[in-house]
């Protein structure tokens, strides 16, 4: 028995060095090879300022701002309509509602051409109406709001399934009809998981990349900014973009963690 | 007045109500009694208006509301784990349905302090709920369903989370406040003393059916099925035979130990020479030791088992095992010593089968549905 827990030790010494030589690498390294980059070429803080800082800065502080808007208005409903509500074809429904986190960027920004391009399933009519969508901010909002919905779905409905069925029958029985109920009760009980969902779609919608790429034009967006100085050369106006898209992430991140600790 | 007629629900293919009919009048409360899974909440979620039922029909205080919704009905529910509002304090439970029904701030502030009164909660009015104990949850709940002076309260065994100290005080408190009321009340338990105490009629209910529904006493020393008497605790049954009828007497052969021996009983109408029969004597009715009596036999004890102040016994009369229940400053006896065993011969009440059914009810000819899917109004 002693000799078989002493493996036993050894294996779980083992697997939690590997997973933490995993994290370092994928996680610590590539923060440390920014650290690195920058003060090997120092970041010229007057670049902060610049247009090409500045301007995308504050589109995907906007952009995203909106998204989430979008998405907490929506999601929130879809939300409380999958937990409540059964009716034919829920469940497709909730697998459609899931679809943007598994299905690639790219290609839900494919999609989204595919429907608001100039000859896109919707883009074709509102064009003959003399109304653009690809290429434009609202693009850009849409392909944000695309990726972020489901997180407030998800988030909110957790919370929601969670709230005893035996107090909504209380409201019920005190006289509250179905948006009271929803206002008075649901809605108070599920607010740490709207607030949480609100701040993870935020987060993902200002870090969007794959989608807003295919349908931002010659808009630019953080990420799309940094990518495009990495390529082109312009590593100093890439590494502040990244710094300050990290602090933004950073800082979304600690926020998450107080509202879920509240 | 509250009444089910012929109520029947099934969950898949799982009959959980079947055939349920009983009335509640104004200022009477009915316990239902029986195991748990036996259709209780779901009885009183129907007539809540929260599960629809099948088949049958809710009526209140002459009016069919089987389509009300339960905005609609004005019926009270206090929930088994009290349904309290945890993002509001305790004050704003109570005040929630008269908020939901836009009643004047001043209305509303005066109905939610005098219930907070009446059920001395006045000093936790700020109180968030998870800071109230068990005891005060319930009263907060008791008052939430109170304050919107409904025609009907349904309770929904609202002292099982309790502990039993409390749950004693709590029961009988709550059977004087339903008194002062005079609401019509549905009490869900499955504590028979709780019931006793709170009931002014007990519907014993076993798997969706009603078994009995009596005054407690009547339920307590003369329940009418095997499934009663064993659920009150009067689990002396004997099987036997009318052998003998006279006037108001009836000879009975008990078959059902490894030697039949006889007995005189009352004699019942249902009573017929040869007809096999269910007796139920309750455990209080079988006296020992004592050498006189209309039935008097030699029996041994075959254990003893105090419960409180009682003792229960069990004693061997011809192969058949009966139980007596005594105090113990009356029994002088230990296993297996021999003792005399009597019954007086009204002791005895037959037991009428799996169910004692009542008639098949109907809604009174005099209430009329309006269109079929409409509420009924009774002219």
């Amino acid at each position: 028995m002693p000799i078989r827990s002493g493996y036993l030790a050894i294996g779980v010494k083992f697997a939690t060095s590997i997973s933490l030589l995993v994290f370092a690498l994928l996680i610590i390294f590539p923060l440390i090879a920014l650290v690195f980059t920058i003060f090997s070429a120092p970041v010229d803080f007057k670049a902060l300022s610049s247009r090409s800082v500045i301007n995308p800065l504050i589109l995907s502080v906007l952009t995203a701002l909106i998204s989430t808007a979008i998405s907490v208005l929506v999601g929130v409903p879809l939300a409380y309509v999958l937990t409540y509500k059964s009716f034919p074809l829920r469940d497709v429904l909730d697998t459609m509602v899931n679809l943007p986190f598994v299905l690639p960027p790219s290609v839900a920004g494919y999609l989204l051409l595919l429907t608001f391009g100039k000859y896109g399933l919707l883009g074709y009519p509102l064009n003959i109406l003399g109304i653009t969508i690809m290429f434009t901010t609202f693009a850009i909002v849409i392909a944000q709001t695309f990726v972020a919905l489901p997180f407030v779905v998800k988030s909110a409905r957790a919370t929601m399934e969670d709230i005893q069925p035996s107090l909504i029958d209380a409201a019920k029985t005190l006289g509250a009809r179905e948006f009271e109920i929803f206002r008075e009760v649901i809605l108070p009980l599920s607010k740490t998981g709207v607030l949480s969902g609100t701040i993870m779609a935020y987060a993902r919608a200002i870090g969007e990349f794959g989608a807003t790429m295919m349908v931002c034009g010659l808009l630019v967006t953080l990420p799309v900014a940094i990518y495009a100085n990495a390529i082109g050369g312009d590593r100093e106006t890439a590494n502040v973009l990244a710094v300050v898209l990290i602090a933004i992430a950073f800082t979304i991140l600690t926020v998450f963690k107080r509202v879920v600790r509240s | 007045m509250i009444e089910l007629i012929n109520i029947a629900k099934k969950f898949k293919n799982k009959v959980v109500l079947n055939d349920i009919s009983l009335s509640v009048g104004k200022g009477e409360i009915m316990v239902l009694l029986g195991a748990s899974g036996c259709g209780k909440t779901t009885q009183l979620k129907i007539i809540a208006g929260l599960v629809r039922q099948d088949r049958g029909d809710v009526v209140l205080n002459n009016k069919v509301i089987n389509n009300s919704p339960p905005q609609e009905r004005n019926i009270g529910f206090v929930f088994q784990d009290y349904a309290l509002f945890p993002h509001k304090d305790a004050f704003e439970n109570i005040a929630f349905g008269l908020k939901i029904s836009k009643l004047p701030r001043n209305e509303v502030n005066s109905r939610v302090c005098k219930t907070m009164e009446m059920l001395e909660i006045g000093d936790f009015r700020n109180e968030r709920i998870s800071r109230l104990s068990g005891g005060q949850k319930q009263r907060v709940a008791l008052a939430r369903a109170l304050v919107m002076d409904p025609d009907v309260l349904l309770l929904d065994e609202p002292l099982s989370a309790l502990d039993p100290v409390l749950r004693e005080k709590l029961r009988e408190e709550l059977n004087a406040i339903l008194k002062n009321t005079g609401i019509a009340g549905i009490y869900v338990t499955h504590d028979l003393t709780e019931a006793m105490i709170v009931g002014d009629k007990i519907a014993i209910m076993n798997e969706g059916e009603i078994q009995q529904i009596d005054k407690p006493d009547e339920v307590f020393y003369r329940p009418k099925t095997e499934f009663a008497a064993r659920f009150v605790g009067a689990r002396n049954i004997l099987e036997g035979r009318v052998v003998e009828l006279n006037r108001d007497e009836a000879t009975i052969e008990v078959i059902n130990g490894s030697n039949p021996f006889k007995i005189r009983t009352l004699k019942y109408p249902l009573f017929e020479r040869q007809k096999n029969i269910s007796l139920c004597i309750h455990p209080e009715e079988v006296v020992l030791g004592l050498r006189e009596g209309d039935n008097l036999m030699r029996g041994t004890i075959t254990g003893i088992i105090p419960n409180g102040p009682a003792l229960k016994i069990t004693v061997n009369i011809a192969g058949l095992k009966l139980y007596a229940t005594t105090t113990r400053r009356l029994l002088n006896y230990e296993v297996n010593d021999e003792v005399w065993v009597s019954f007086s011969r009204n002791a005895f009440h037959p037991l009428c089968g799996k169910k004692c059914r009542s008639p098949a009810r109907e809604i009174p000819a005099s209430c009329v549905r309006s269109g079929g899917s409409k509420e009924a109004l009774c002219r």
